[in-house]
């Protein structure tokens, strides 16, 4: 059963060092074991709110980072649905129907291959693990059991975190990556006053140019904080 | 019953008990079936069962029929009976004949007798040193209780305490989650409700925090709410306070 194959990779993991380390290091783990080029973790704190908490490379985080920004991507979805999601091969007509924006741009980084596992407790579904492949190809059902049971030593190791940390406070590696979206979310506020909408609406806008000026999220968001860029709809 | 249909039954009963981790886990219906599973295997008339609630207290969970609740019941009242000398023991108690006058708990005992039981059983429900509960069982006749019967009892008991340990442990999982999400959203919102009043104040965010968190002050309230509150507009940013150097440019 897989809850002995999850004490043990939790236990793997712990020995890594620190507690902020240890969710950094079972992902690595994840990549030498599986037949995947990279892993990255992201939880959600409600619909829209995804951060991105760790990516073992460049490419992974590009994907935690593009499925932030594009709302859309198998880490999405394996949300969503509570369920894995696998895609042995973007390039398949379907998959570009299904998310329009990120399939090219995962190609574009050189992603062929990606998949999602979930992040769930109980009725909580807290957030996605992301495997890609640099080659077309599909995950066999032992890998991705064995993915299912990285994903839920992930969930053990930040819940371990967050029994330790105050009620209302944010446990390690969560805060660490938070940190960094934290303006994301201040110009979010911003735009919803420019364009009198709500903070999906609002959120939505900053995307949407994001994407349009094929900058990062971030970047714009410091902008809008430094006042070079506003959303009014007068503007528009 | 006969052998081969007992040791069906009795196989049921333990992929019943051990099946706790499901969407729809409802802990009183679990702990039901413990007590109907001991009626339906062992040789005793009716069972009953206390548990320990979150500050330690014993509550009556379960009981196969109502006669046996009511004992429960009268037994938790008094603070006298097998239920607590086995909780707090942490193991089993019995006695053998509850209309002698030599018996251990004298009240419990009329009791009991008045019921039409003649001897009774109370089995820990504990996982190592942690004593969760216990479980009762009534029998018309007197005597000790068969030791096969005693040990499949007990064994029941702790296939159910695990299954209930497990279930907790996955509770508190959930809770954790939650609270994860919520720290999570919490932030967020706060972060919102800064950006939300820097740009009708013209301030920087800094200073649109310190307003923030001077207003949740003053009026005992905690940060996040007063967030939430300036994201959904229920809060006019008109209402929080200004700094002398800040320049209100409110709309």
């Amino acid at each position: 059963m897989s809850v002995q194959r999850v004490r043990e990779l939790v236990r793997a993991a712990e020995r890594a060092g620190p507690a902020r380390a240890q969710v950094d290091h079972l992902c690595q783990m994840a990549v030498a074991e599986l037949p995947v080029d990279g892993v990255g973790l992201s939880v959600t704190g409600g619909p829209g709110r995804q951060s991105k908490v760790t990516a073992t490379d460049d490419i992974s985080g590009r994907i935690e980072d593009l499925q932030v920004l594009l709302g859309q991507g198998p880490c999405v979805d394996a949300v969503e649905l509570g369920a894995p999601v696998l895609i042995p091969d973007l390039a398949e007509p379907s998959i570009g129907l299904r998310w329009p924006v990120f399939t090219p741009a995962a190609s574009a980084v050189g992603v062929r291959a990606s998949f999602a596992v979930p992040l769930v407790v109980g009725d909580v579904r807290l957030g996605a693990m992301d495997l890609y492949r640099a080659e077309v190809g599909q995950l066999d059902k032992v890998d991705v059991d064995e993915a299912q049971a990285y994903a839920d030593a992930a969930v053990e190791l930040l819940l371990a975190l967050q029994h330790t940390a105050a009620a209302d406070a944010v446990s390690g590696p969560v805060a660490a990556a938070w940190a960094g979206s934290s303006i994301v979310h201040q110009a979010t506020g911003m735009v919803m006053v420019q364009i009198d909408g709500d903070a999906a609406a609002a959120f939505a806008s900053l995307r949407a140019r994001a994407y349009q000026e094929d900058r990062a999220l971030h970047d714009l968001a410091r902008d809008v904080l430094e006042r070079r860029v506003r959303f009014d709809r007068a503007a528009e | 019953m006969t052998g081969p249909e007992r040791e069906r039954r009795v196989a049921e009963a333990f992929v019943e008990l051990a099946d706790t981790l499901v969407d729809d886990f409802d802990a009183l219906d679990f702990l039901h079936g413990l007590t109907e599973h001991c009626v339906n295997l062992l040789d005793v008339e009716a069972a009953g069962l206390v548990l320990a609630d979150g500050e330690g207290v014993l509550r009556v969970a379960a009981s196969s029929n109502e006669q046996v609740r009511v004992l429960e019941l009268f037994e938790l009242q008094n603070e006298q009976g097998p239920c607590l000398e086995c909780f707090s023991t942490g193991a089993a108690v019995s006695d053998d004949d509850l209309e002698s006058p030599e018996g251990r708990w004298e009240r419990f005992a009329g009791e009991a007798a008045a019921a039409g039981f003649r001897s009774v059983v109370a089995l820990p429900l504990r996982l190592r040193d942690q004593t969760i509960g216990a479980l009762n069982m009534f029998r018309a006749a007197s005597g000790p209780m068969p030791p096969d019967d005693q040990s499949l009892g007990q064994a029941l008991a702790d296939v159910a305490t695990i299954g209930i340990l497990q279930e907790r442990g996955a509770k508190r999982q959930e809770q954790l989650a939650r609270q994860l999400q919520e720290a999570l959203s919490s932030r967020i919102i706060i972060e919102q409700a800064k950006g939300v009043l820097a740009e009708r104040r013209g301030v920087h965010v800094d200073e649109a925090f310190r307003a923030l968190r001077s207003y949740a002050r003053a009026h005992g309230e905690r940060l996040s709410e007063v967030a939430r509150l300036v994201v959904t507009r229920e809060l006019d940013p008109a209402a929080l306070p200004t700094s002398e150097k800040a320049d209100d440019h409110t709309r």
